[in-house]
């Protein structure tokens, strides 16, 4: 094998109509992120989103032009010698330390390596990081980080919701994911995942509240709800 | 009408009567104040007027890029809900960005609308959103493009934006409606199932079926 060890070897994507909301900018920051960072581990990622971006380029190309102010033309050209503002924010330049399963988008976006993140203790050889709430459906955007051969126990989910593995990987009765791949779940999906054995797990997820489930099993898996 | 010249090299257009009532009455329809000049004419002229701008800081070029995109973009955020006033300024706005970050230009890649659109859309979500867009990090060697790219891939941006332009003239009318719900109104998928009172999966296959014919009609490009 001459690829890359990184790539071209995710074989659970999300379906391209992500990338085109990604393309539109029709996601919350959150699904942004999780989106990119997906998209991030294929060699034709880039490809797909220009093809996406080309179709907000001919909707823009394709609108009945709306009336500018009639000092619009003259008022921008009076700004054209200010200097501009400083790169705003620009990406945090955080190198990749070697091991570091961050994929680019992430790291940019947190500023930090995975092991500087605050980690707490979310239940037995697993530990829980957030990241982001916001967006629609009060969405959250966390990371879980276990150890190898832990049991997620039974869980359903509210909305959609999305998890991308970035470490290691996990099982479901849906297949084996792993680093680069991202299972979209929606509500109608209840089920029971296994951290692999050979190495911690890491992953990014996106879930949305309020959950649906009632009753005293919520109680039990609350802090598992989402994953 | 000169400007459907274009479109006739491309794959039969059929449902077409149907789809063009629907344009105008989304006002989507070109007000053809340019006879004579195609679709790719104009995209040609504004990758020039960029050029010229990173090149020498032209201001007659970007006058005519303001003429040609300021009252588009202000068209298309007052459709992403922005009022009035807001959708003027951030119109400027993103054509002073485009004058600042012209040299970042890459005709390769994108073509002059395409490039635009994601300032003005960057734009929307840092303003009225008031969220950061995380993109896919260009910085990121692992996108670059690994050799020196032959002549011909100069121009792909605009190659690419043709023929996407063209695809989506032949989209079929209900999935042209969800793709125009998602870039022109910023609706989420679940927003958009809820709009048009159908499942969340049609939009979801919708959406799907109109990328997969975008990339048809791109197959053969590099």
């Amino acid at each position: 094998m001459t690829a890359p060890a990184m790539r071209n070897t995710v074989t659970h994507r999300l379906g391209d109509e992500w990338t085109m909301a990604y393309a539109a900018g029709s996601l919350s920051e959150g699904q942004s992120l999780i989106v990119a960072s997906h998209l991030s581990y294929q060699d034709d990622a880039g490809k797909r989103l220009a093809a996406a971006e080309a179709v907000g380029g001919a909707m823009v190309e394709k609108l009945a032009p709306d009336t500018m102010s009639p000092d619009a033309l003259a008022k921008t050209l009076a700004l054209l010698d200010e200097p501009g503002p400083a790169p705003a924010r620009a990406p945090h330049p955080v190198p990749a330390a070697s091991g570091d399963p961050l994929p680019p988008p992430l790291r940019a976006w947190l500023g930090k390596s995975v092991d500087e993140l605050p980690w707490r203790l979310l239940g037995p050889g697993m530990r829980r990081v957030n990241l982001w709430r916001g967006g629609p459906n009060d969405q959250r955007l966390w990371m879980l980080r276990a150890k190898p051969g832990i049991d997620i126990p039974m869980h359903g989910h509210s909305g959609t919701e999305l998890v991308l593995v970035l470490k290691g990987s996990l099982e479901d009765p849906h297949g084996v994911f792993r680093a680069g791949d991202i299972e979209e779940c929606t509500s109608d999906i209840v089920h029971a995942l296994r951290t692999g054995e050979d190495e911690e797990c890491i992953c990014l997820a996106l879930t949305e509240g309020p959950t649906r489930f009632k009753g005293w099993m919520a109680k039990l898996l609350q802090p598992f709800i989402g994953l | 009408m000169l400007k459907e010249r274009a479109s006739e090299i491309g794959p039969a257009r059929t449902g077409r009567h149907i789809w063009r009532p629907h344009l105008r009455k989304l006002g989507l329809m070109d007000r053809d104040d340019a006879p004579g000049e195609t679709a790719a004419d104009i995209a040609g002229e504004m990758a020039a007027c960029i050029a010229a701008i990173a090149s020498h800081a032209d201001r007659t070029a970007f006058a005519r890029l303001f003429g040609h995109y300021a009252p588009r973009l202000k068209s298309y955020l007052r459709r992403m809900n922005v009022e009035e006033r807001l959708a003027e300024d951030l119109a400027q706005e993103a054509m002073l960005t485009v004058w600042r970050k012209a040299a970042q230009f890459d005709p390769a890649r994108a073509s002059a609308g395409t490039w635009i659109f994601t300032i003005a859309r960057n734009r929307f979500i840092d303003t009225v959103r008031r969220e950061k867009r995380p993109g896919l990090d260009p910085a990121d060697p692992m996108l670059q493009p690994e050799e020196v790219r032959p002549a011909d891939e100069e121009m792909a941006g605009a190659e690419i934006g043709e023929r996407v332009r063209l695809a989506m003239k032949d989209l079929p009318p209900d999935q042209a409606e969800v793709v125009e719900l998602s870039f022109l109104e910023g609706l989420a998928h679940s927003a958009i199932a809820e709009r048009l009172d159908i499942p969340l999966g049609t939009v979801k296959s919708r959406l799907r079926l109109a990328f997969a014919r975008l990339r048809t009609a791109l197959e053969d490009l590099k």
